[in-house]
């Protein structure tokens, strides 16, 4: 009787399990990129490499993401794709307003609020996806 | 095959489709977690088919009328009319 919970949870754990330790190696391999290289001369060739380090395990955490959607069963799958849209169709309107609100004189934004912004919407999508289906 | 036996059906949603799975379930002395488990979804995925606010895809259909040796049409039941109704609703 409860070993289908075990499987949902079973995947569930799977995921956070992978999801956690990309993240946390993330978090480490940013602090020290940026450490480095504000302390490496400006000239030297492995400065851009350096940067771009903590997008290795930002992979990872993509993998996790790809692994745990096919486990899943169709309706979680449905969840999801239903949540991955909301995010991209708002993020869509919400970028391009404020790209032509830019040429209006407000200030650029940094791209590094776009994935955090995106993510929110999938989460705030999943949730209403979800109650769609209780 | 589009008639309608009220006793032990879901109550239709937008696609107009109602099924018998709640019925069955009770007939087998199942809980929900159980017939999750011997058809591989998750409890939240029978809940939301019992209650008609998804319908399966055509695998997991045939799957659910394998286990309880219902032919497909007798469990899962589509009404037209339900259809366009929701559709004004």
């Amino acid at each position: 009787m409860h070993q289908s919970v075990s499987k949902d949870r079973l995947i569930s754990k799977t995921y956070a399990r992978e999801f956690y330790t990309a993240m946390f190696a993330y978090a480490v391999l940013l602090l020290a990129s940026v450490f480095l290289t504000n302390h490496a001369s400006p000239s030297v060739w492995w400065r851009m490499p350096l940067a771009l380090t903590p997008m290795v395990p930002i992979f990872f955490v993509v993998r996790a993401f790809l692994r745990f959607f096919h486990r899943i069963d169709e309706l979680q799958r449905r969840i999801q794709l239903e949540a991955l849209a909301l995010s991209f169709g708002v993020t869509c309107v919400v970028t391009f307003s404020y790209s032509l609100l830019e040429y209006a004189g407000f200030p650029p934004l940094s791209w590094i609020w776009l994935p955090p912004f995106m993510m929110m919407l999938w989460s705030l999508g999943v949730c209403m996806a979800s109650r769609r289906y209780q | 095959m589009c008639a309608w036996h009220h006793d032990g059906i879901s109550e239709p949603m937008e696609h107009g489709m109602k099924n018998r799975l709640k019925m069955l379930r009770a007939e087998h002395n199942w809980s929900q977690a159980e017939l999750s488990e011997y058809l591989g979804v998750s409890r939240q995925t029978v809940h939301a088919l019992e209650t008609g606010k998804y319908d399966p895809s055509l695998p997991l259909a045939f799957k659910i009328a394998c286990l309880f040796h219902w032919p497909i049409e007798a469990i899962f039941q589509y009404n037209p009319e339900l259809e366009s109704e929701a559709k004004n609703d």
